[in-house]
Protein backbone atom coordinates (compact mmCIF):
# COMPACT_ATOMS: atom_id res chain seq x y z
CA UNK A 1 0.00 0.00 0.00
CA UNK A 2 2.93 2.42 1.05
CA UNK A 3 4.22 3.39 -2.82
CA UNK A 4 6.06 6.32 -2.78
CA UNK A 5 3.44 9.17 -4.25
CA UNK A 6 4.26 10.28 -7.62
CA UNK A 7 4.11 14.36 -7.21
CA UNK A 8 1.10 15.94 -9.46
CA UNK A 9 -0.67 12.85 -10.92
CA UNK A 10 -4.31 13.16 -10.49
CA UNK A 11 -4.91 10.02 -11.45
CA UNK A 12 -2.90 7.83 -9.26
CA UNK A 13 -4.50 9.01 -6.03
CA UNK A 14 -7.73 8.34 -7.64
CA UNK A 15 -6.41 4.55 -8.23
CA UNK A 16 -5.46 4.47 -4.58
CA UNK A 17 -9.05 5.33 -2.70
CA UNK A 18 -11.59 3.42 -5.68
CA UNK A 19 -10.51 1.11 -8.15
CA UNK A 20 -9.88 -2.79 -7.72
CA UNK A 21 -6.84 -4.21 -9.59
CA UNK A 22 -7.73 -5.04 -12.94
CA UNK A 23 -6.81 -8.68 -14.61
CA UNK A 24 -7.56 -10.43 -17.88
CA UNK A 25 -11.06 -12.26 -17.50
CA UNK A 26 -9.72 -14.26 -20.54
CA UNK A 27 -6.18 -15.34 -18.95
CA UNK A 28 -8.12 -16.19 -15.50
CA UNK A 29 -10.60 -18.78 -17.51
CA UNK A 30 -7.65 -19.94 -19.41
CA UNK A 31 -9.37 -19.02 -23.08
CA UNK A 32 -6.58 -19.69 -25.68
CA UNK A 33 -8.32 -17.90 -28.48
CA UNK A 34 -11.71 -15.98 -28.71
CA UNK A 35 -14.55 -17.29 -30.59
CA UNK A 36 -16.15 -14.40 -32.63
CA UNK A 37 -19.36 -16.03 -32.26
CA UNK A 38 -19.78 -16.04 -28.36
CA UNK A 39 -21.54 -12.74 -29.09
CA UNK A 40 -22.59 -12.57 -25.68
CA UNK A 41 -19.12 -12.25 -24.20
CA UNK A 42 -18.11 -9.48 -27.11
CA UNK A 43 -20.86 -7.97 -26.12
CA UNK A 44 -19.12 -6.84 -22.45
CA UNK A 45 -16.25 -5.52 -24.09
CA UNK A 46 -18.72 -3.27 -26.49
CA UNK A 47 -20.26 0.20 -25.65
CA UNK A 48 -23.65 0.95 -26.10
CA UNK A 49 -22.59 2.82 -29.11
CA UNK A 50 -20.36 0.05 -30.35
CA UNK A 51 -17.07 1.19 -29.85
CA UNK A 52 -14.44 -1.58 -28.72
CA UNK A 53 -13.57 -1.02 -25.20
CA UNK A 54 -10.05 -0.03 -24.49
CA UNK A 55 -7.71 -2.28 -22.76
CA UNK A 56 -6.35 0.02 -19.94
CA UNK A 57 -10.47 0.37 -18.86
CA UNK A 58 -11.43 -3.46 -19.15
CA UNK A 59 -7.71 -4.53 -17.68
CA UNK A 60 -7.43 -7.43 -20.82
CA UNK A 61 -3.80 -7.88 -21.49
CA UNK A 62 -1.83 -7.32 -24.83
CA UNK A 63 -2.56 -10.58 -26.35
CA UNK A 64 -6.08 -11.30 -25.50
CA UNK A 65 -6.96 -7.54 -26.43
CA UNK A 66 -5.63 -8.26 -30.38
CA UNK A 67 -7.71 -11.08 -30.43
CA UNK A 68 -10.81 -9.34 -28.98
CA UNK A 69 -10.20 -6.57 -31.74
CA UNK A 70 -10.61 -9.07 -34.45
CA UNK A 71 -13.20 -11.45 -33.30
CA UNK A 72 -15.37 -7.95 -32.78
CA UNK A 73 -14.41 -7.17 -36.34
CA UNK A 74 -15.57 -10.57 -37.34
CA UNK A 75 -18.65 -10.67 -35.68
CA UNK A 76 -19.35 -7.30 -36.72
CA UNK A 77 -19.30 -8.50 -40.18
CA UNK A 78 -21.31 -11.76 -39.51
CA UNK A 79 -24.36 -9.21 -38.07
CA UNK A 80 -23.75 -10.71 -34.66
CA UNK A 81 -22.43 -7.67 -32.74
CA UNK A 82 -23.57 -3.79 -34.23
CA UNK A 83 -21.80 -0.91 -35.64
CA UNK A 84 -20.49 1.88 -34.69
CA UNK A 85 -23.58 4.17 -34.25
CA UNK A 86 -23.83 7.67 -33.65
CA UNK A 87 -25.33 8.95 -30.71
CA UNK A 88 -28.54 10.10 -30.94
CA UNK A 89 -29.99 13.24 -29.05
CA UNK B 1 -1.83 -29.65 -46.63
CA UNK B 2 -4.61 -29.53 -44.86
CA UNK B 3 -5.77 -27.49 -42.14
CA UNK B 4 -8.67 -26.79 -40.01
CA UNK B 5 -10.82 -24.56 -41.46
CA UNK B 6 -14.28 -23.13 -40.23
CA UNK B 7 -16.84 -21.40 -42.99
CA UNK B 8 -19.76 -19.36 -41.57
CA UNK B 9 -22.95 -18.33 -43.75
CA UNK B 10 -26.08 -16.18 -43.06
CA UNK B 11 -29.05 -17.00 -45.55
CA UNK B 12 -31.41 -15.10 -46.65
CA UNK B 13 -34.69 -15.97 -44.54
CA UNK B 14 -37.17 -15.97 -47.34
CA UNK B 15 -35.62 -19.06 -48.69
CA UNK B 16 -37.07 -22.33 -48.13
CA UNK B 17 -35.63 -25.65 -46.10
CA UNK B 18 -35.00 -27.31 -49.24
CA UNK B 19 -32.93 -24.14 -50.40
CA UNK B 20 -31.23 -23.84 -47.17
CA UNK B 21 -30.27 -27.79 -47.83
CA UNK B 22 -29.27 -27.19 -51.27
CA UNK B 23 -26.55 -24.84 -50.34
CA UNK B 24 -25.35 -26.92 -47.38
CA UNK B 25 -25.08 -29.98 -49.67
CA UNK B 26 -23.20 -27.72 -52.33
CA UNK B 27 -20.60 -26.71 -50.05
CA UNK B 28 -20.38 -30.14 -48.09
CA UNK B 29 -19.91 -31.64 -51.60
CA UNK B 30 -16.89 -29.23 -52.86
CA UNK B 31 -15.10 -30.14 -49.27
CA UNK B 32 -15.43 -34.11 -49.97
CA UNK B 33 -14.47 -34.10 -53.76
CA UNK B 34 -11.24 -31.88 -52.57
CA UNK B 35 -10.48 -34.66 -49.82
CA UNK B 36 -11.16 -32.49 -47.19
CA UNK B 37 -13.38 -34.00 -44.36
CA UNK B 38 -16.53 -32.63 -42.29
CA UNK B 39 -16.03 -32.55 -38.72
CA UNK B 40 -19.13 -30.35 -37.47
CA UNK B 41 -22.26 -28.63 -38.59
CA UNK B 42 -23.65 -25.99 -36.10
CA UNK B 43 -27.27 -24.55 -37.04
CA UNK B 44 -28.50 -22.10 -35.31
CA UNK B 45 -31.04 -21.41 -37.25
CA UNK B 46 -33.40 -18.35 -37.58
CA UNK B 47 -31.61 -15.08 -35.81
CA UNK B 48 -32.32 -11.88 -35.06
CA UNK B 49 -29.35 -9.84 -36.90
CA UNK B 50 -27.76 -6.71 -34.88
CA UNK B 51 -28.73 -4.71 -38.25
CA UNK B 52 -30.67 -4.83 -41.32
CA UNK B 53 -29.32 -6.75 -44.40
CA UNK B 54 -30.48 -6.41 -47.39
CA UNK B 55 -33.61 -4.85 -45.81
CA UNK B 56 -33.68 -8.13 -43.89
CA UNK B 57 -33.92 -8.23 -40.34
CA UNK B 58 -33.57 -12.14 -39.65
CA UNK B 59 -30.87 -14.87 -41.07
CA UNK B 60 -30.41 -18.15 -41.03
CA UNK B 61 -27.28 -18.73 -39.57
CA UNK B 62 -24.58 -22.35 -40.61
CA UNK B 63 -21.39 -23.26 -39.29
CA UNK B 64 -19.36 -25.97 -41.00
CA UNK B 65 -15.86 -26.95 -39.63
CA UNK B 66 -13.61 -28.53 -41.98
CA UNK B 67 -10.17 -29.87 -42.50
CA UNK B 68 -9.61 -29.91 -45.87
CA UNK B 69 -6.17 -27.99 -48.50
CA UNK B 70 -6.93 -24.55 -49.02
CA UNK B 71 -7.34 -24.68 -52.45
CA UNK B 72 -10.53 -26.51 -52.24
CA UNK B 73 -12.06 -23.44 -50.16
CA UNK B 74 -11.13 -21.08 -52.45
CA UNK B 75 -13.41 -23.05 -54.82
CA UNK B 76 -16.04 -22.53 -51.92
CA UNK B 77 -15.55 -18.97 -51.44
CA UNK B 78 -16.12 -19.13 -55.38
CA UNK B 79 -19.55 -21.06 -55.00
CA UNK B 80 -21.03 -18.57 -52.33
CA UNK B 81 -19.93 -15.56 -53.96
CA UNK B 82 -22.32 -16.66 -56.67
CA UNK B 83 -25.30 -17.85 -54.93
CA UNK B 84 -28.01 -15.42 -54.31
CA UNK B 85 -29.38 -16.41 -50.88
CA UNK B 86 -25.99 -16.09 -49.19
CA UNK B 87 -26.28 -12.72 -47.50
CA UNK B 88 -23.13 -13.37 -45.57
CA UNK B 89 -19.99 -15.39 -45.15
CA UNK B 90 -16.88 -15.85 -43.54
CA UNK B 91 -13.95 -18.55 -44.22
CA UNK B 92 -11.51 -18.75 -41.24
CA UNK B 93 -8.35 -21.02 -40.66
CA UNK B 94 -8.29 -22.24 -37.29
CA UNK B 95 -5.24 -23.82 -36.22
CA UNK B 96 -2.71 -21.24 -37.09
CA UNK B 97 -3.83 -19.22 -33.48
CA UNK B 98 -3.09 -22.20 -31.81
CA UNK B 99 0.57 -22.20 -32.44
CA UNK B 100 1.56 -18.61 -30.96
CA UNK B 101 0.04 -19.35 -27.52
CA UNK B 102 3.39 -21.10 -25.91
CA UNK B 103 4.12 -18.01 -24.21
CA UNK B 104 0.85 -17.86 -22.71
CA UNK B 105 1.29 -20.94 -21.62
CA UNK B 106 4.62 -20.56 -19.73
CA UNK B 107 3.04 -17.27 -17.97
CA UNK B 108 -0.20 -19.38 -16.65
CA UNK B 109 2.51 -22.00 -15.00
CA UNK B 110 4.28 -18.89 -13.47
CA UNK B 111 1.20 -17.63 -12.05
CA UNK B 112 0.08 -20.77 -10.67
CA UNK B 113 3.95 -21.30 -9.32
CA UNK B 114 3.40 -17.58 -7.63
CA UNK B 115 -0.06 -18.22 -6.09
CA UNK B 116 1.23 -21.63 -4.96
CA UNK B 117 4.32 -20.14 -2.96
CA UNK B 118 2.00 -17.43 -1.20
CA UNK B 119 -0.67 -20.16 -0.18
CA UNK B 120 2.67 -21.56 1.52
CA UNK B 121 3.65 -18.84 3.19
CA UNK B 122 -0.22 -18.35 4.60
CA UNK B 123 0.15 -22.10 6.04
CA UNK B 124 3.35 -21.39 7.68
CA UNK B 125 2.55 -19.35 10.77
CA UNK B 126 5.40 -18.09 11.40
CA UNK B 127 6.84 -16.27 9.09
CA UNK B 128 4.42 -13.60 9.12
CA UNK B 129 4.94 -12.80 12.76
CA UNK B 130 8.47 -12.24 11.85
CA UNK B 131 7.18 -9.97 9.51
CA UNK B 132 4.51 -8.60 11.80
CA UNK B 133 7.69 -7.68 13.82
CA UNK B 134 9.91 -5.87 11.50
CA UNK B 135 6.75 -3.72 9.92
CA UNK B 136 6.24 -1.32 12.25
CA UNK B 137 9.67 -0.10 12.38
CA UNK B 138 9.53 0.54 8.72
CA UNK B 139 5.93 2.09 9.27
CA UNK B 140 7.14 4.50 11.96
CA UNK B 141 9.82 5.79 9.28
CA UNK B 142 7.53 6.15 6.45
CA UNK B 143 4.87 7.56 7.57
CA UNK B 144 6.01 10.72 7.83
CA UNK B 145 7.45 11.03 4.95
CA UNK B 146 4.49 9.54 3.01
CA UNK B 147 2.31 12.52 4.68
CA UNK B 148 4.65 15.58 3.66
CA UNK B 149 4.67 14.18 -0.03
CA UNK B 150 1.26 13.02 -0.31
CA UNK B 151 -0.42 16.36 1.07
CA UNK B 152 0.77 19.49 -1.04
CA UNK B 153 -0.64 16.97 -4.05
CA UNK B 154 -4.37 17.37 -2.20
CA UNK B 155 -4.05 20.75 -1.88
CA UNK B 156 -6.14 21.79 -5.42
CA UNK B 157 -8.76 19.12 -5.82
CA UNK B 158 -9.85 19.15 -2.07
CA UNK B 159 -9.94 22.37 0.38
CA UNK B 160 -10.78 20.84 3.82
CA UNK B 161 -7.51 18.56 3.89
CA UNK B 162 -5.69 21.54 3.03
CA UNK B 163 -6.74 24.09 5.53
CA UNK B 164 -5.37 22.36 8.39
CA UNK B 165 -1.89 22.17 6.61
CA UNK B 166 -1.54 25.18 5.36
CA UNK B 167 -2.40 26.37 9.33
CA UNK B 168 0.73 23.91 9.78
CA UNK B 169 2.70 25.75 7.30
CA UNK B 170 1.48 28.90 8.60
CA UNK B 171 2.97 28.18 12.19
CA UNK B 172 5.97 26.57 10.39
CA UNK B 173 6.99 30.02 8.65
CA UNK B 174 6.31 31.84 12.20
CA UNK B 175 8.35 29.65 13.46
CA UNK B 176 10.97 30.41 11.00
CA UNK B 177 10.27 34.13 11.27
CA UNK B 178 10.73 34.31 14.88
CA UNK B 179 13.97 32.11 14.38
CA UNK B 180 15.31 34.26 11.95
CA UNK B 181 14.33 37.31 14.40
CA UNK B 182 16.50 35.64 17.18
CA UNK B 183 19.51 35.15 14.91
CA UNK B 184 19.21 39.13 13.93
Amino acid sequence: MQRPNKPGSPRFQKKQFFSRKKYCSFCKERIKFIDYKNASVLDKYILETGKILPARVTGTCNYHQKQLGKAIKRARHMALVKFIEPKRG
Amino acid sequence: MSREYEVGLIINPEASEEEVEKIKKSVTDILEKGKGTIDNIDEWGRKKLAYPIEKHNEGIYIFIKTFSPGNVLASVERRLKLSEKVMRFIILRLDDKLKKTNRLEKRWKRAEKMTKKTDIDEKTESKPERRTTSKPAGEIISKPESRTVSKPEIKPEIKKESKPETKTEKSSEIIKEENNAETE
